[in-house]
């Protein structure tokens, strides 16, 4: 890489490492340290096709996404997370909503992160099946069930889930 | 607020405590010259390397430079006996093992209904994850641990177009294509994989109607033995031949004690049909088709776990060169029901039930837990909690693999 191409690279990943890393950081199950070693890992993939990449975003992001989702990645799957404590009484509905935050939070940490990337990519990243398919290099069915599953532990992992169920979603029916 | 909206606000908010390291590029850059390296490295000695091989190598690389600890040896546990146990917990939280047998994954199971008539069963599998101490749910339909616990054999779903193998040191998954695929199953050596095809769900069998249940024909097509060192994959067709019929729809092969046969449990005599590589079928090896008990002969191969027909044990070791029986009776308040795999030459990992003093199961012959007993039957530990009832779903089911 010469002295240009690695003055882009660097303002690249200014630019962009806020975005990458709120993205690793969820991929990851709120792990500061794993999430870092993710962007990082897939950061030096793309320094070595800098020159053969159209869009250094797109490929950074496909590299997290299938690295977090091809494999029983054992290594970081339960890493414990720190997430507060809700408070003990429950208070007015918008307090309410913040606890029930922090228990969707516990519950995504504990997914494992094939189900959690797949939940990303579908509510933060905002992808209609198809195209989580074609990311992750599986069929259409393949992405549904995993969200049904996903979803139906995640309700399991925190059962308080249920008086915010939207019985269309956790049946696995969420359609893009 | 709807669910949806709850996970897609949860995830906004949470995603915002990330913190940003300053130094991400130049770690990049640095990890950038070590992949350079090691292409010019491959090309450099003429070695026919792919370049996807190649960039696997690398998150290991960079993970290692950080300090990380990367695990050369995909192997669990090396070298110890230690006896795990986690006699409170049913299904097992933390490693249960004992000899040269882990408990590296387990599944449990429910029957789903797929039409009015009939019903399929659903199993989710667990595999042992070291850092943690504990079992982690998996998504895949079905699993097999290599020895060792470092590598896993997986289907996506049950029939499958391949067969997956992982590795517990990390990198991408390995796919074979094997057309049908509905079991995968390590050979003793961990070198090969016995895959059963078949043309249909094997698990889809009639719902329970008036006390009976109809068994829809078999699907088995036969199996293809995987090479995953060379991904060479052989088929071989043998479909499912007895009069009577499967008494279950899924008639996986399996492979005899030293990998150098297959064989299939059958309904009517022999109720072990033995094939050699080629699908043609053969005698069975001495002795190994002689019990039901699944632990089968030892690993020296001069004990063989059997039935007692004994009023007081219901299972018992033969010693195959004298013909002596010794029955497993009651034994520190369990009754061993059945032997299920030799932790070594002198101790089996067994089912058991709670024994009381009316010689009978506290809870019933189904409420049972892991336990290590001896093969003279004198001492038992428990090994795990009492699964409440292993025929009814949501029961677990553990999986021997040697460490």
């Amino acid at each position: 890489m010469d002295a240009a191409a690695e003055r882009r690279f660097r303002e690249f990943v200014s630019a962009r490492s806020p975005a990458l890393m709120r993205l690793a950081f969820l991929l990851t199950g709120g792990d500061q340290h794993a999430a870092e070693d993710l962007l990082q890992t897939a950061l030096a993939r793309t320094v070595a096709r800098w020159n053969s990449v159209d869009s250094p975003e797109a490929y950074v992001r496909q590299v997290m996404y299938r690295q977090q989702a091809s494999w029983w990645r054992l290594a970081r799957w339960r890493r414990e997370t720190t997430v507060a404590d809700p408070p003990e009484s429950a208070g007015p509905d918008g307090t309410r909503a913040a606890d029930m935050k922090i228990v969707v939070r516990r519950a995504l940490a504990r997914l494992t992160p094939r189900q959690r990337t797949v939940l990303v990519l579908r509510y933060f990243e905002d992808m209609p099946e198809a195209e989580i398919a074609a990311v992750l290099g599986c069929s259409v069915g393949t992405v549904r069930s995993t969200v049904h599953r996903s979803l139906a532990r995640l309700r399991k992992s925190a059962p308080e889930l249920a008086e915010f169920r939207d019985p269309r979603a956790f049946m696995g029916e969420v359609t893009a | 607020m709807r669910s949806e909206e709850l996970i897609k606000e949860t995830m906004r908010q949470w995603a915002e405590e990330a913190e940003v390291p300053g130094d991400l590029a130049s770690r990049a850059l640095k990890g950038g010259k070590r992949v350079r390296m090691l292409t010019a490295a491959a090309l450099a000695g003429a070695v026919a390397v792919v370049m996807a091989g190649v960039s696997l190598v690398v998150p290991s690389l960079l993970h290692a430079e950080r300090g990380i600890a990367v695990n050369p040896e995909p192997t669990v546990n090396v070298n110890t006996t230690e006896t795990r146990t986690d006699p409170e917990s049913s299904p097992p939280r933390t490693l249960v093992a004992a000899g040269d047998v882990a408990v590296y994954a387990y599944y449990t199971w429910e029957e789903v209904k797929t039409s009015d008539d009939m019903v399929t069963v659903k199993r989710t599998w667990y595999l042992y994850d070291r850092d943690s101490d504990s079992y982690q749910e998996t998504p895949w339909a079905m699993l097999d641990v290599a020895p060792g616990g470092g590598r896993a054999a997986v289907l996506e779903k049950v029939p499958a177009d391949r067969v997956g193998v992982l590795d517990q040191a990390g990198g991408e998954i390995k796919w074979f294509q094997t057309p049908g695929a509905g079991a995968a199953y390590w050979s003793p050596d961990g070198t090969r994989l016995l895959v059963t095809t078949y043309s249909a769900d094997p698990d889809e069998t009639g719902a329970w109607k008036n006390g009976s249940r109809t068994v829809p024909p078999p699907s088995r097509t036969g199996w293809a033995v995987v090479d995953v060192a060379s991904g060479e994959v052989k088929t071989q067709p043998v479909a499912y031949q007895d009069d009577r019929g499967p008494v279950n729809p899924r008639t996986d092969f399996r492979w005899n004690r030293d990998g150098s046969l297959i064989w299939e449990q059958r309904a009517t005599e022999p109720h072990r049909q033995y094939y050699d590589l080629s699908g043609k079928p053969v005698a069975a090896p001495p002795h190994e088709d002689e019990t039901y008990q699944e632990a089968n002969l030892s690993p020296g191969g001069r004990l063989l776990a059997v039935s007692s027909s004994d009023d007081d044990a219901v299972t018992a070791v033969k010693d195959v060169r004298t013909g002596e029986v010794t029955p497993i009776k009651p034994v520190n308040g369990h009754w061993v029901e059945q032997l299920a795999a030799w932790a070594d030459d002198t101790r089996l990992i067994a089912w058991a039930c709670e024994y009381d003093e009316k010689d009978t199961c506290v809870g019933g012959e189904f409420r049972n837990r892991l336990v290590l007993v001896t093969a003279d039957g004198g001492e038992l530990v428990p090994l795990t909690g009492f699964r409440e009832n292993s025929q009814q779903p949501g029961s677990w089911t553990p999986i021997f693999t040697r460490r």
